[in-house]
C-alpha cells in the first residue's frame, strides 16, 4: 500500500530534484549540468557565456566529442544537423549553440541544447553500430563471390514478396535449383525485426529462395534467435566454413 | 578478447600531439602492439583539456576492427566536467547513482561474456576511481598500469598556458 506524502517524504524529493542540476561559474561564463545522460553516461554540461544584454548556450561540442570516442564523428554531423535544424538551433560541425538568448528563456534554451546534442549522439552511435552490419555485408559478398564465382552472386537487389512489397535483398546467389538470399543480422530489434518480415513475406512465395539470416554469435543474439529462425531457412554464424554456404546453394 | 586487453602492450613511436583538430582538446592517437605477438588493433586515445588547468583529461584503451571501426574497451577519465550516471545495470554500488570526479569505465564492467561483446553504446557502466591523480602525469602512468602499457610514458606531457576565461570564478 502507498504511504500518503509527508512533509519529509517531500523534502526527499525536493532535495534529490536540487542534486539533479548544478554549475560551475568561471571568469568568463558558466557550465551548467543537467540530467540529459548521452550513450557513455555523461550528463549533459552546457556553457553560458553572457554577451551584452543576452546569453549564449552551447553544448560545449559535447555531442560531437562523445560520438568521436566512438569514431561515429561522420554520423554525428549528419544527425546533429537535422535535429539542429529541427529545433531551430544552430550546429556549425562542432558545436550546437543558440547564440542570443534571453534571461527568462535561459532554463529552456539549456535544456533544448542539452537535448538535440544528446539526441543527436543517441541516434550517432546507434547508426554507427548499424554500420557495421553494412560493413558485414561487403565481407560476406566479397566472400560468397570466392566461392560461387561472380555471375551467380549480387549484392543490394531488390525482390517482390508474396505481399508485393519490394524488399531489398543484401546479397543473393542463383543456385542450380533455388536463389538464395543472405541478410546480415544484428542481435538488434530494428534489424531483426525488419529481416524477420522480409523473410516471412518471401516464404509465401510460390517457388520461395532459401533465406538465410548470417550473424556475429547465435548466443549473442538472446531471445531474438526464436524470431529470426522461424522465418529462415538457416541461421548461420559468420564464421562457419565454406562448405556450410555450398551446402545450402547445393541444396 | 579478455586475454588480450590483460596482455602487456607498448607503444613502437613517441606520438605528437594534435592541438588543430579539436577546439577544446589537445589530442593523440597511437597504436599499440602486443608484447607476446605481433597482433595489431589495439590504440591509445589520449584528450586533455587546452581550457581547465588540472582537469578534464581521458585515456582510452581501443580496438580497430579491419574496416575502421573503433571499439572503446576502456575509459579512464580524470577530474571531468559534470556527472557521470549509471543506468539501472552494472555493479549494484553505482547504479543510478550520478557521481562526479575521476572514473573508469573498465573493460570488464561493459564486456558481456556470452554474447562475446562489449555492450553497446560507448561503455555506459563507470565507476569511481579511488586513486589520488594529483597531475596529468601521475594519470598517464595511472592509465599506462590500467591498460598494462608498459612504456606509456613515451608519450609528452603537454604544457598548458591557463585560460584565462576558464579560471574558477571564486
Amino acid at each position: 500500500m502507498n504511504e500518503i506524502m509527508t512533509n519529509s517524504n517531500r523534502d526527499i524529493i525536493d532535495a534529490a530534484i536540487h542534486k539533479m542540476v548544478s554549475a560551475e561559474h568561471f571568469a568568463g561564463g558558466s557550465i551548467v549540468t543537467i540530467p540529459t545522460i548521452y550513450p557513455s553516461g555523461a550528463y549533459a554540461t552546457i556553457e553560458v557565456i553572457k554577451h551584452d544584454s543576452f546569453f549564449q548556450i552551447t553544448d560545449r561540442g559535447q555531442g560531437w566529442q562523445e560520438a568521436g570516442l566512438c569514431n561515429a564523428s561522420r554520423q554525428y554531423k549528419q544527425e546533429a544537423q537535422r535535429t539542429a535544424e529541427a529545433a531551430g538551433i544552430t550546429f556549425d560541425g562542432q558545436d550546437m549553440t543558440i547564440g542570443r538568448v534571453r534571461e527568462d528563456a535561459l532554463h529552456g534554451a539549456i535544456a533544448v541544447v542539452a537535448n538535440c546534442s544528446q539526441e543527436a549522439a543517441n541516434h550517432a552511435v546507434l547508426k554507427h553500430a548499424e554500420k557495421s552490419k553494412n560493413d558485414s555485408k561487403e565481407v560476406l559478398y566479397s566472400r560468397l563471390i570466392t566461392i560461387f564465382g561472380e555471375k551467380s552472386v549480387a549484392k543490394d537487389v531488390s525482390l517482390i514478396g508474396a505481399s508485393n512489397h519490394k524488399w531489398h535483398i543484401s546479397v543473393q546467389v542463383s543456385g542450380p535449383k533455388k536463389l538464395s538470399l543472405f541478410e546480415p543480422v544484428t542481435n538488434k530489434y530494428n534489424s531483426i525485426v525488419s529481416t524477420t518480415a522480409k523473410f516471412y513475406d518471401l516464404q509465401g512465395l510460390e517457388n520461395c529462395p532459401n533465406r538465410v539470416a548470417i550473424v556475429e554469435s547465435r548466443e549473442g543474439l538472446g531471445d531474438f534467435y526464436g524470431v529470426i529462425a522461424a522465418a529462415s531457412t538457416q541461421v548461420l554464424e559468420a564464421n562457419v566454413p565454406n562448405v556450410k554456404f555450398e551446402d545450402i546453394i547445393a541444396a | 578478447m579478455d586475454e588480450l586487453v590483460e596482455t602487456k602492450k607498448e607503444l613502437l613511436i613517441s606520438p605528437q600531439w594534435d592541438s588543430k583538430s579539436n577546439a577544446r582538446y589537445l589530442e593523440l592517437t597511437v597504436p599499440l602492439v602486443l608484447q607476446e605477438d605481433s597482433s595489431i588493433g589495439f590504440r591509445l586515445r589520449v584528450k586533455t583539456s587546452k581550457l581547465f588547468m588540472g582537469r578534464d583529461s581521458l585515456c582510452q584503451l581501443e580496438f580497430v576492427q579491419p574496416i575502421n571501426k573503433i571499439c572503446p574497451l576502456w575509459r579512464c577519465e580524470w577530474n571531468p566536467v559534470g556527472l557521470h550516471n549509471n543506468r539501472n545495470f552494472g555493479p549494484e554500488a553505482f547504479r543510478n547513482i550520478p557521481f562526479s570526479g575521476s572514473h573508469e569505465h573498465r573493460f570488464d564492467d561493459n564486456w558481456i561474456k556470452k554474447n562475446d561483446a562489449m555492450r553497446s553504446t560507448n561503455l555506459p557502466i563507470a565507476r569511481p576511481l579511488e586513486e589520488g591523480l594529483a597531475d596529468f602525469a601521475t594519470f598517464l602512468a595511472f592509465c599506462g598500469k590500467r591498460f598494462r602499457i608498459i612504456n606509456i610514458n613515451r608519450i609528452q606531457i603537454p604544457s598548458i598556458s591557463p585560460d584565462l576565461f576558464w579560471t574558477r570564478d571564486e
